[in-house]
Parts: C-alpha cells; structure tokens; sequence
C-alpha cells in the first residue's frame, strides 16, 4: 500500500513543524508558566532538548527501514506478536491525538467565539474538511501545509507590535524556586515537540530521505523557538500570576496590540483565529491521516481510503464524550497527555530503535535517491 | 360581343383575387420531386467505392451523393487536342473563382500543350498550375475533400482523382484582442480561420522543431484540430497524453475549443478552467516556449494553452512588455484585485455582523449610522446587490449597442442612487460591491473570473451565518480543492504548490529577463533558455 507521489525533505519538515505548531502556542504557554512561573522561558529550553532526543531517535530509527512505514517494520523487529501490539499503540496514538485535536478546536471556537453554537457543529466541520484532505493523500495535505506556513509566518509577525509593554522585571527573580519547576513546566512543551516523531509515518514518501536528520532538527529548533516568542512575550507583557490564570494567553496576548496611530490594528485576535482555525485542520489532517493509513497497514488493507469516514465518525464521538468540559480537557492535557505521548514517541520509538540496533534489522537506504539530477535538465 | 366583354371582365375578376396564380404551376426542380431515392451515404460505403476509370460512372455516382445541393458544381468539358473528357467538381463558396478560371479551365481547356499525351499524371506534372495537388483513389477521399473547399479533377479512363487545393473562402479579417488587451504589445488577435491563427504562430517561431499536427474530430462536423508544440521543449509525455485524450474523443459535432475542452480535462467537475484558452499569439508563442502544449481548433477565434495553472490565468502578456518592476508591482495589483473579487462582500459581511469589536471606533459608527433603518441584514443585503451586480454585467452583454447605455444609467442610478436613498441598502454596501465587481474584471482570465464569482455566493452565506469562522471554512475548502487539482498531471497551484522557489521568479515576480535564466521546471528538457551574465551595464574600465 502506498500513497501516490512523494514529498521533498522541506515539505516533510514543514509537515513535521504544523504538527505541534497550532497547539504548542495557544494551550501550552499557560500550563509551563503555571509550573515554572517566571522561569518558563527555561523550561522552553529544556524542551526543545528533549524534543531533539525524541526527533533524533525517531528519525535514526525511521532511515533504517527506508520503505517502511513503523507500523509495517515494528513485527519485523519485535516479532509477530509483539510487533502488532507496538503497532496498534501507536495507531491508536494518532486517534487518540486526532480527536484530542478535534476537542481542543470546538472547546475554543464554542468558548471563546461563538458560545452559542454547539460544540459538535464545529468539530463536524473540522472533521469533515479533514477528511477530505486525508482522501486526497498525504502529497495534497504537505503542499497546503506549506502553503499554510506563508501565512503562519503572520502569527509572529504581528507579535513584535507588543514589545513595548515588556518588562524584564517579570520575569525576576530567576530560579526562585530552584530547578524542579522548570523540569515540571518542560515536561509539557517538550512531549509536544515529540509529536514531531510523527516522522516514523512519512519517510517511505520523501524523496531526498538522508536529509531528514537534520530538517527534523530544524523543525524541532524552528517550533521551540516560537514557542519561546510566545512564553516571553506573554510573561514579559501580562506578568506570571495573569498568564497562569489564562486558558490561551496567546489571544490575549494579540488582544493587547495597540498602537494609536492605526487603529485597524486593535483586537485583530478574529484574523488570528483564521490562521488558527487552518493550523488545527492541518494538525487533525496529519494525525487523522498518520492513523489511518497506520490502521490501513496494520488490518493489511491494500488502500486506507474506506477507512476514512468511518474512522472520522468515530473520531468525532470519541471527541465529544472523552471529556466533560474544557477546564477538564485542559487538566488532562496537563497532567495526562504528556505522559503519554512522551511514553510513544521516546519510550517505544527508544526501545523499537535499541532491539533494532541489537538484533541488527535493518534495510539499506537506497544509492542515488535524489531528485532527477542536473545533468539531466541541461540533456 | 357582350359575352365576351363579361368572360373577359370576369376573367379579370378571377386574376385580381389570385394575382399571378392564373398559369400552371411551374414544375419542381427534380430534387424536389418525390420519389427520388434519399441514400444516406456512410462514410464507410463511400471508403469502399473506388474511382471508377469510366468518367459517367463517377459523374453519376458523385451527382447521388452531392447534386442535390446548390452549391455543388459539376463541370464537363474536354481537354488538349485529343479531346479527352474531363470533369471537375467544386463546392461554389469555398474555392477562389479566379483561380479556378485561371490555373485549371484555361490550362486545361484552352492551352493545353498540343505534344503532351492526356494523362493524370501528365496533368498534374506539367499542365494545372496549382501549388497543392493530391491524389484520391476512392470516393470517400474525393467527397471529404470537396467538401474541405478542394476541387477535384476526374479524367476519362483514370482511375484516380486528383483533388486541387484552390480554396478560398471568406472571414474575419484579423483584429484587435477583444477580451485581452493590451496598452503595449501587439494587437492581433485569433480569427476564425484555423490555418491563419496557425500562420500567426509560425511567423513567431522560426524553428523546424515547431510541430503543429492535424487531426479530424467529429463525425459530422470533420473539425480541423490542431496540436502544436515544440519538439525538445514540450514534455514527451505531456504531448503523448494529450495526444492520447484527443483520440479517444468520438462525437458527431465540435463546434470549437469548448466541446474537446470539457472531453480532456482532468477534472471534469471542477469550475475552473483545467486548460487557458486565449485569443492572442503572443501568449501562446510564450507558452510553446516554455514547453506547453497548444490547441487550434477550427471555426473558433482562440486557442488552449495545456495544461493550466492558477498563476498562468492570471497573468496578461502584458507583464513582458513593461519593465519588470512595473510588471511585478501591477501583477500584485492584479493578485490583489483577484483577491478582492472573492473576499471583499464576505468579510465586510462577516466583520459587520459578528466581529464589529474588528473595525475601528469611528468607522464602526458610520457603518452603524448608514446601516440604520436598513431592513434586511447584511447578509441579504449583500445578496441581493450582488446577484443586481451580475444581472447587469449579463444584460449588459446581451444588450443591443444602442440600448447599453440606458441599461448603464439605469443600473447607476436606479440601482446604485435611488436604493440608497430610499433606505434599502446602506452606501458602503454599494462601495463594497461595485469596488468587488471591478476587481473581477482587473482579472485577465474571463474563464478564472467567472468561477471565482460564482464561489463568492456560497461564502457569503457561510459568512453571513458564521462569521468569520464559516468563512474561513468556506476558503479552506477551496483551498483544499484547489491544491489537490490537477491539469494533466500539472499540479494546478504549480509553483505555490507543491513550492518551488526558483519558479516563483515568473509567478511572484517578474523578473528581468537576464534573470530568466531557466525553463519551467515541467518542460524537463533544454534547461537553460538565457546565457549567463547578460545584465547589461556600462563596460568594464580599461586598465591604465
């Protein structure tokens, strides 16, 4: 079974920093500084190296089964057995994230834009825009990904205009509390950056595969970063005991632009909430696509495509009934999904990578797999 | 004497209530008659017949198919010294009398070289003095192209014909670009005439490798279509394709580009043009270059440019004739103004009805101001211009020249003025859907315009009942859609998507032309098209 066309090593990493992007910036910066308080910023540091060990690993383990997806080589390297377990945690980590994707959307769009509007209606539109993503292919989903990465760029942009509300003073005194809470606030960011593992899925499809250690890293670099923006800006411009009392500091972060002469500036958080609403579509596309085809190849299936609305239907149910509201959801996303998904994405890719290494499984990355070369366009 | 006076006077009476009907009737010409046998002839009968070697044979077999149809000439006469009989057929409208009289009556009839033997081939050798000769062997041959506009020559005891190319038919003459101008750049434009708008092409291209391929499409209709492109440019499997989808088409009638378009493309559903078409040379000479492939189809005055992408319909050859950076700025124009034309009336929608917190203070109380007394929301308010919009741009195409104007005035002040004053749709309504409605026609491509005005309906309704959550939803989709379609294996967002940097030198911007060092990446062959180190500048300062 395999997806039409191929990708190049710059669309995957686009891919791979979409994957957190949407979501790293808008729940997380409230869950770190409500750990580590002023001292988020470090712990924004510290994650980013967590999130290197976690991309490195998976990437080292993905490039020695070339053709393979890890739900295809994981009963290769486990055994039968074993294998197919391995296999099925890891689908079901991508339906578990998918629908917590889809949550996390609703519960915003239903809290913070249109209270009364129900909460299905928006997860039901997300759903059903996704689905038709993951039936044009993986191909289709990484061009709008890097499409959506132009206007990505605007999310930032715009951030400079609150630099000068900023004060160092909040960000004093340093390490009040020592070092524990600056491990606790990175556990968060760093599972986050985690999900960027998500490279195990998609290296059968890039084209250019050796450089996929290192646009893996860059992605992981490129997503810390922003996500550092974000937690400095915040803390910096609102103070710690404001921000640990948000939800999604990042609007309101947008909320205070304000800038006298231009007015048209002021409480542009709607157009944030565009650029918002793609970034969400395009992380659920990812997961809801990685889980699919995931589930595709674990049943054996020649094509995944059946699979798709029926796995969406289910996604949507599970979305609505797996939490009872978002204060709820926000707990769970603190104290329980980390957790997990630092447990597939380093604990399993680590143990998958070290019986691979020990028992010496391996395929050979194909010689002169590159874009037709230059030699040829000149002919 | 009295009696007759009366036969006469009634005689009269009779004449003066059926004037002119006093005679028998005139008798029908034969056709009319009934009775005659009505063959439908097949072509593959026809294929079957061969030219008979006895000429009343094939004078009485050729008068069957074609006599009974006016323009249809069948001449007898007799040739050189010997007096062989000769006969030549024509379809009156579509060959050059003068031509006909000169180069084949009088040669054959009159100055016929006493010494030479009578003979097909003799004939076409050394007496018809006609650039374009043929041979055809069997009645299928000589019907098809009779009715091409060719004359065809049978001789007594031949058992060929020999068709002749004197056709000459009346057209358009070749005029200025209707829907595609331009302030700088030349002004011709495609006619109806297939072979003319492929002469227009050759006489910018000067290489042997400009390959422009005939076909017939249409059982009845026998369309000319033509396939141009460049060998060594255009991608083999690009040509092939093509080639391959034009073949398959079995219709009885194409009546122009339209008819084979919607047969090829690749998504037959999709609202968007999956082929450019254009009415100017210029730009199809550009797209060969770039290793496209084009299409001429007959009887219609604009050619397909394959396959097509969003930034080639919305370019305008234009851009090639100014400097690059007015080309790149008024293309943005352009790009902003497409832009405009899809989101103008959904985000003022969109922002007046659930996200006035967006505009700022005293914006927000103007619009509140005009919008105050309006009975309908925003949204039926937008709805209804807009749908007014686009009748007037239809009635104004339908229209009569003269009657134009009162429609203009009419639509200016009736619908523009008058609603406004009485209080039905607020000021900035009508600024927003006029300013929309002129930003679609700062679009090049009328076939791009159209869909995209057509989508700006649905998302007004998604804006007007989500705001901009459902607009967003509504332009993700496109997006989506428009990212996933493809014109014959070409990525419909081309350069954007899937992205490729160097491409963008010609989609973004326009880059000068020393810049313009390479191909599109999709004609694959004959990578670089400029030597390197062409930008001009003063030179280098002799040493010493």
């Amino acid at each position: 079974m395999r997806e039409e066309g191929r990708i190049s090593a710059f669309e995957a990493m686009i891919y791979q920093m979409t994957v957190p992007l949407s979501t790293i910036v808008l729940v997380v910066p409230a869950i770190t500084v409500l750990k580590a308080r002023q001292d988020a910023w470090l712990s924004g540091i510290l994650a980013c190296l967590f999130g290197f060990l976690t991309v490195f690993l998976a990437a080292k383990l993905a490039l020695r089964f070339p053709k393979q997806t890890v739900i295809e080589y994981a009963p290769r390297i486990l055994g039968g057995v074993g294998g197919k377990l391995v296999g099925l945690v890891y689908v079901y980590y991508f339906l578990f994230v998918a629908y917590s994707v889809q949550r996390q959307f609703g519960e915003l769009m239903s809290t913070g834009y249109y209270p009364f509007t129900p909460l299905l209606f928006f997860i039901i539109v997300l759903t059903l825009l996704a689905c038709h993503i993951v039936y044009l292919g993986l191909e289709v989903l990484c061009r709008l990904v890097v499409l959506w990465a132009f206007f990505g760029v605007s999310f930032f942009i715009i951030l400079a205009l609150v630099l000068k509300d900023m004060e160092i003073h909040r960000f004093l005194p340093f390490l009040e509390s020592g070092v524990g809470p600056v491990i606790a606030g990175a556990i968060t960011p760093g599972a986050w950056l985690g999900e960027m593992a998500l490279i195990l899925m998609i290296l059968p499809f890039i084209s250019d595969k050796r450089r996929v250690v290192r646009t893996s890293l860059v992605a992981v670099f490129a997503i810390s970063f922003l996500f550092e923006i974000v937690v400095v800006a915040s803390v910096g411009t609102m103070g710690t005991e404001t921000v640990a009392r948000m939800l999604f500091p990042y609007f309101s972060l947008y909320r205070r632009v304000h800038i006298a002469t231009m007015p048209i500036l002021d409480r542009q958080d709607p157009v944030l909430m565009l650029l918002w609403v793609g970034g969400m579509l395009f992380k659920l596309a990812i997961f809801f696509h990685a889980g699919v085809m995931g589930l595709g190849q674990w049943l054996g299936l020649k094509s995944h495509r059946p699979l798709i609305f029926p796995a969406g239907a289910l996604l949507t149910a599970l979305a609505v009934q797996a939490w009872g509201n978002i204060t709820e959801l926000v707990a769970f996303l603190a104290e329980v999904k980390p957790f997990f998904i630092s447990f597939v994405n380093l604990v399993l890719t680590g143990v998958l990578l070290g019986v691979a290494v020990l028992r010496g499984v391996r395929d050979e990355l194909p010689r002169g797999e590159k874009r037709a070369s230059a030699d040829d366009k000149k002919a | 004497m009295r009696r007759r006076t009366i036969k006469r006077l009634k005689d009269l009476l009779v004449q003066s209530k059926k004037p002119g009907w006093s005679g028998k009737k005139p008798p029908l010409p034969p056709e009319f008659q009934p009775g005659v046998p009505d063959k439908v002839w097949e072509p593959a009968e026809l294929e079957k017949t061969p030219v008979s070697s006895d000429l009343t044979v094939n004078c009485r077999l050729l008068r069957e198919v074609m006599g009974r149809n006016t323009d249809f000439v069948l001449r007898e006469f007799k040739v050189g010294p010997q007096k062989v009989e000769v006969a030549l057929a024509y379809i009156s409208g579509m060959v050059e009398r003068a031509q006909l009289n000169q180069h084949i009556l009088r040669n054959l009839a009159l100055e016929y070289p006493a010494t030479l033997p009578v003979s097909l081939a003799s004939l076409k050798e050394q007496v018809v003095s006609v650039a374009e000769v043929k041979e055809a062997a069997d009645f299928w041959q000589v019907v098809s192209r009779l009715l091409a506009g060719e004359s065809v020559l049978f001789l007594a005891g031949e058992n060929k014909a020999l068709a002749l190319d004197v056709r000459g038919y009346q057209g358009r003459a070749i005029t200025e670009a209707e829907t595609e101008g331009v302030v700088r750049g030349p002004r011709d434009a495609f006619v109806e005439d297939l072979e003319r708008n492929v002469m227009l092409i050759r006489r910018r291209i000067k290489t042997p490798n400009l390959v422009l391929e005939e076909l017939n499409l249409g059982r009845l209709t026998r369309t000319s279509v033509v396939l141009g492109y460049i060998k060594g440019l255009a991608a083999p499997e690009l040509v092939r394709e093509v080639r391959e989808r034009l073949a398959r088409i079995d219709v009885d009638a194409v009546f122009g580009p339209p008819f084979i378009e919607e047969m090829i493309v690749d998504n037959p559903g999709s609202p968007f043009p999956g082929v450019v078409s254009t009415e100017r040379p210029d730009r199809v000479t550009a797209a060969l270059v770039e290793g496209q492939v084009v299409l001429f189809v007959d009887t219609f005055p604009c050619a397909l440019i394959i396959p097509a992408t969003m930034g080639a319909l919305l370019q305008s050859s234009e851009d090639y004739y100014h400097p690059f950076g007015i080309s790149t700025a008024i293309r943005w124009l352009r790009y902003l103004a497409f832009l405009l034309s899809v989101l103008a009336s959904p985000v003022y929608i969109a922002v007046t009805t659930f996200h006035q917190e967006m505009i700022p203070f005293r914006l927000l109380l103007s619009i509140a101001a005009s919008r105050e007394g309006i009975p309908l929301p925003a949204v039926m308010e937008a709805l209804v211009m807009e749908l007014t919009f686009e009748l007037l741009r239809e009635a104004g195409i339908r229209l009569p020249r003269p009657v134009g104007q009162a429609v203009s005035i009419v639509g200016a002040l009736v619908i523009g003025d008058a609603a406004v004053t009485a209080g039905l749709v607020s000021p900035q309504m009508v600024i927003i859907v006029a300013s929309a409605g002129i930003a679609s026609f700062a679009t090049p491509s009328y076939e791009i315009a159209i869909p995209m005005r057509l989508l700006r309906f649905p998302l007004m309704i998604l804006a007007g009942t989500l705001g901009l959550f459902g607009l967003m939803v509504g332009l993700l989709g496109i997006l989506i859609y428009l990212v996933g379609l493809r014109s014959f294996g070409m990525p419909y967002l081309y350069p954007l998507a899937p992205l490729k940097f160097g491409e963008l030198k010609d989609t973004l911007v326009r880059v000068p032309f020393w810049m313009m060092r390479t191909r599109p990446e999709t004609s694959k062959r004959n990578w670089y098209r400029t030597a390197p180190g062409l930008k001009p500048g003063p030179p280098p300062e002799e040493e010493g």
